[in-house]
């Protein structure tokens, strides 16, 4: 792959995560869907880039990626997307080739395993200052992975496309 | 013909000229229209007509080209007009709301002189369906500091400061699971506390907990900030109880709260950078 190449697909992959985001920001935040829980896509995007790329530079995608998120809306803790979206990098990377081939399920376990990661870091970081019961956690867990999983496929699709063009040209 | 024309050619001029003379010294001394004359109007008379239809028909193709520029141009100018005017309509909305907003403040400025208020704009609502943040457009610069309310134009409060930045802020609002107010029943003066509660968060709602006397409690009752410690001013409002239920362990009650105002649906906000205490 020549420079050009690899130049356009990073652009475009930064500029699809970014257009997530954005979508995030500003249409599902206001959306209110099951008990007032909307779909949460931010942790699919490292998850998709560290299933197609290899692992540096997926886990330097999740970086800044995740110091993109803590910039523009405020984690639990400092840095907590950062660390999130590191995290289920390269769990991504572990799962992918190694314990699921990589394709369509891989994506969609490896997706499953960011959220689950993300939110268990989240009652972690939540348990030390707010007192709640684990049923309300795992019920906003639930409700938060199911109304996301919908927007599994046309995440999962946009990145593989930029991919598929790329190296088909 | 043509030896005609050339033997005679002059003698037939001099006499055309002769008599179209005579035919204008005979017009001109005639008072009304002569018989030759008006034979020549006559005879001239469709002619006339045609010229005339077909001088209006080109005549009215020019003026549709020239008009249909002019329209064009009438539309252009119309449609300029209507964008600003929308336009002025647009502000004109904005200035109104935002004039309404500051009525409010002003009233709530005359009633709690105590305050000093410092504006701000929303611009960011958190992302996570496990907190409930604003980011505001102003910070330490602007006197805000951590723990400082934050109430809509009308006085019911939104949220406190969490963190501060030079020119930003973010609010933890009255919703958020980290949120923990000491309360009073506004009919009873009960002293409470409202909190955030994961479960209550994202249907808008929060928690009433540690009642001294659940059952005196009602629907509606209005529940407002006690000021107890000093830490947060008195008297704000926080909600209206909507309903009162028992905890997981059925032991004791809690009431569920209904803020007065939707902290996730303001534009502008209003944070209290200092008050007077009252004991």
């Amino acid at each position: 792959m020549s420079q050009r190449d690899l130049f356009y697909k990073w652009l475009f992959y930064c500029l699809l995560a970014l257009g997530w985001m954005a979508l995030q920001q500003l249409v599902l935040n206001h959306c209110s869907w099951w008990g007032g829980v909307h779909p949460f896509v931010w942790p699919m995007v490292p998850v998709m880039i560290a299933l197609l790329e290899k692992r540096a530079e997926s886990c330097t995608f999740a970086i800044f990626s995740g110091l993109f998120c803590d910039l523009l809306a405020p984690g639990v803790i400092p840095g907590f997307y950062l660390l999130t979206f590191l995290v289920c990098a390269l769990l991504a990377g572990l799962i992918s080739g190694r314990v699921i081939l990589p394709g369509f399920l891989c994506a969609f376990v490896c997706s499953v395993v960011a959220f689950v990661v993300s939110d268990l870091l989240l009652i972690l970081c939540l348990s030390s200052s707010v007192k709640f019961s684990g049923a309300e956690a795992l019920s906003l867990m639930g409700k938060e992975l199911l109304l996301s999983l919908l927007l599994f496929a046309p995440v999962y699709l946009s990145f593989r496309l930029i991919r598929r063009r790329i190296h088909n040209d | 013909m043509k030896k005609f024309f050339t033997k005679n050619g002059m003698l037939l001029l001099t006499a055309i000229t002769v008599l179209a003379v005579l035919l204008c010294v005979f017009s001109a001394a005639s008072s009304g229209t002569g018989f030759v004359h008006n034979a020549l109007g006559v005879i001239a008379s469709p002619f006339r007509a045609v010229g005339s239809t077909v001088s209006g028909w080109v005549t009215g193709i020019g003026d549709r080209f020239e008009s249909l520029e002019a329209l064009q141009q009438e539309n252009q100018d119309l449609r300029r007009e209507n964008e600003e005017l929308r336009r002025q309509l647009r502000q004109a909305k904005e200035d109104s709301e935002e004039n309404q907003r500051l009525r409010n403040l002003l009233n709530l400025r005359q009633q709690r002189q105590d305050f000093v208020f410092e504006s701000a704009n929303v611009v960011g609502l958190g992302s996570s369906n496990w907190s409930s943040t604003l980011t505001l457009n102003k910070g330490s610069t602007c006197d805000i500091s951590i723990g400082d309310c934050v109430v809509s134009d009308e006085g019911y409060l939104v949220g406190v400061v969490t963190e501060v930045g030079l020119n930003w802020s973010t609010v933890s609002t009255i919703l958020d699971t980290q949120s923990q107010l000491g309360a009073i029943v506004f009919r009873t003066g009960e002293a409470t506390v409202a909190q955030g509660d994961l479960n209550l968060m994202n249907q808008g709602l929060l928690k009433l907990s540690f009642l001294e006397d659940e059952a005196s409690l009602i629907n509606g009752d209005l529940i407002i900030t006690s000021g107890l410690g000093g830490y947060y001013p008195s008297d704000l409002v926080i909600g209206a109880v909507q309903e009162i239920r028992t905890d997981d362990t059925g032991l004791t009650k809690y009431a569920v709260l209904l803020p007065q105002v939707d902290p996730t649906s303001l534009r502008q906000v209003f944070v209290i950078t200092d008050f007077q205490i009252v004991d």
